[in-house]
């Protein structure tokens, strides 16, 4: 099998004001798989996250994205974001906030919006599309969090707690959408979720500020 | 599979477009926007505006009293094409013997009626290469005109005289009206002139100047051989001294008016701007999570910004213009208001609105994002 690209942590370690959260932590995911990340609340998750995703510089450590030649590049421009919290332009259109995605690859307009159409109408939101963001309910927004994630053309996605805000039912179908929609996207989902942990290829725990058992 | 050196930026043209969707987005923050904007941008170009306007009042009322008196003009000057095609329509036209006050020459539109210039009355002086007795055509950057002494043609301060033909005084020409030709054929507003009641025969005499050639005039004026030789040294200087006061009041006020103006206007609307770009921070995270860099951002936020300064540039101009109608202010008042201002305006707002992006992304964007 040919050496795929991975997101890797090496050796991470970042304290706050209380104390430290991550202690040197390493962690690889390749593009294609499906990592879960459980952990307590306040265990470090986001944080490593954020670290692998370029928002923050580790105070020990490095995270970059290791492509097959071997070289090592910045993470920002390769990830995709599903965050915590359901952020989205609110008074744009549905449409608008999902195709940022795209327009953030540079896509271009027409080209963003035709994959955000699509986007939407995997994850059930295409009857809303025209509706303005602030007007949907806090499952919707989550979904459409998603749907910005999927319509950008990242080899990896990183998603925070992505179904903390859907009921369990929808929280599936979700998570199946993501499936069919992250065709070779590396994902590394941060969950207290044990359902969506089940749908991923490995399943990592941290527990202060170290990677624990790992599951498959 | 993506190579390590594709850029995953955004393009130029989206970064543009993003910023002018959310303005056109906005909403009640864009209307409120456009609306601080609009009334500060009006006030400061009514502000101006009026300014201008009572100095000119008031050097209307000097020219009454028979003082010494200032003319406001706006920026430029008079080029070499502007001389040559006054020339050619005959709205000024000197002759090389009236510049010696011993010939006819012509001028026309300048007190309405034709006034004929003949020997003894009135002297048309030209400067430049005229003075220095080159012979060549240019029309100089500098007149003077002198009117003879009105005592003892019966009108008083502040008129002056059509001359018929046989060089006899007809109807007063009112200062009103001579002003009223002068800014509206707008040829000699770029300039600085002065009236100054002078010694001997020339009791009046206007000093006409381009901007930049008012030293040269003062300097040719001192060491005109073709005055009269009663006409004191002291007019002349009375003349150059009356010349450097009233110039620089002028500028000094219109300085102070269009700086103050547009900079408290500006100031202000991009503190609010910085304000309203730190509460959407979080907007500013989701951007960053999409992969938007520092630079990006800012140009996101600049083209927001520009398109609401410039609708609201707009509707500021618009108010300004019906208020200045009302007030009876002179066009060409508020044109220079409204330009003077906004070229401020706009370079603080924009200075202010590019310290907004830096401002609105603070701090690591993950703590941004979730801070809602």
């Amino acid at each position: 099998m040919a050496r795929r690209a991975a997101l890797k942590a090496v050796g991470v370690s970042h304290s706050f004001r209380d104390g430290r959260v991550l202690d040197e932590v390493s962690l690889e995911v390749a593009q294609g798989e499906w990592v879960a990340l459980m952990g307590p609340s306040g265990s470090g998750k986001t944080t490593l996250l954020s670290i692998l995703g370029g928002m923050l510089r580790p105070q020990g450590g490095h995270a970059c994205v290791q492509w097959p030649s071997g070289v090592e590049t910045h993470a920002a421009s390769w990830v995709a974001w599903v965050l915590q919290t359901t952020t989205a332009l609110g008074r744009r259109s549905v449409l608008d906030n999902a195709a940022l995605g795209g327009l953030s690859d540079g896509l271009g307009s027409s080209l963003a919006a035709d994959r955000a159409a699509e986007t939407l109408d995997r994850l059930g939101l295409m009857g809303r599309a025209d509706h303005r963001a602030r007007d949907l309910s806090g499952g919707e927004l989550q979904r459409l969090s998603i749907a910005r994630a999927l319509s950008s053309t990242r080899p990896f996605l990183l998603a925070d707690e992505p179904t903390g805000q859907i009921d369990q039912s929808t929280s599936q179908e979700v998570i199946r959408a993501m499936r069919d929609a992250c065709v070779d996207v590396g994902v590394l989902i941060a969950t207290h979720d044990r359902l969506v942990a089940h749908e991923c290829d490995r399943v990592l725990t941290l527990v202060d500020g170290r990677i624990g058992d790992a599951a498959t | 599979m993506p190579q390590p050196d594709r850029s995953s930026k955004w393009r130029l043209r989206e970064v543009v477009g993003e910023g002018i969707r959310n303005a056109a987005h906005g909403g009640p923050r864009s209307l409120f926007l456009v609306g601080l904007l609009a009334v500060l941008a009006a006030v400061a170009v009514l502000a101006e505006a009026t300014t201008l306007q009572s100095l000119r009042d008031e050097e209307v009322r000097l020219w009454r009293e028979g003082s010494h008196v200032v003319v406001v003009g706006s920026e430029g000057g008079i080029n070499g094409t502007e001389c040559e095609s006054l020339s050619e329509s005959g709205a000024v036209e000197v002759s090389g013997a009236a510049r010696r006050a011993s010939g006819t020459g012509t001028v026309e539109n300048l007190g309405g009626p034709e006034v004929t210039l003949t020997e003894g009355t009135v002297g048309v002086l030209a400067m430049g290469d005229r003075l220095a007795g080159s012979g060549s055509a240019r029309v100089p950057p500098a007149v003077v005109l002198a009117l003879p002494a009105a005592d003892s043609l019966g009108v008083s301060g502040g008129e002056m005289l059509t001359i018929a033909s046989d060089g006899t005084p007809e109807l007063p020409v009112t200062v009103d009206e001579v002003r009223d030709l002068f800014y509206a054929t707008n040829r000699y507003s770029t300039g600085v002139f002065s009236v100054v009641p002078a010694a001997g025969i020339f009791d009046t005499c206007f000093l006409l100047a381009a901007p930049g050639y008012l030293e040269i005039a003062k300097a040719q004026v001192s060491s005109l051989s073709v005055l009269p030789d009663h006409a004191s040294d002291a007019s002349i200087r009375l003349l150059l001294r009356t010349e450097d006061g009233v110039e620089q009041v002028r500028r000094r006020a219109e300085s102070r008016v269009t700086r103050w103006g547009g900079l408290v206007a500006g100031i202000v609307a991009g503190l609010v701007w910085v304000l309203m770009m730190m509460l959407r921070r979080t907007e500013s995270g989701l951007y960053r999570t999409l992969g938007v860099s520092f630079a990006e951002l800012i140009l996101l936020r600049l083209s927001e910004g520009f398109l609401l300064a410039v609708i609201g540039l707009g509707v500021a101009a618009t108010a300004a213009g019906v208020v200045s109608l009302a007030m009876d202010i002179r066009g060409e008042l508020f044109t220079h208001a409204l330009t003077a201002m906004a070229s401020v305006f706009l370079s603080v707002f924009v200075l202010i609105a590019l310290l907004a992006g830096p401002l609105s992304w603070r701090g690591d964007m993950i703590r941004l994002v979730k801070d809602r």
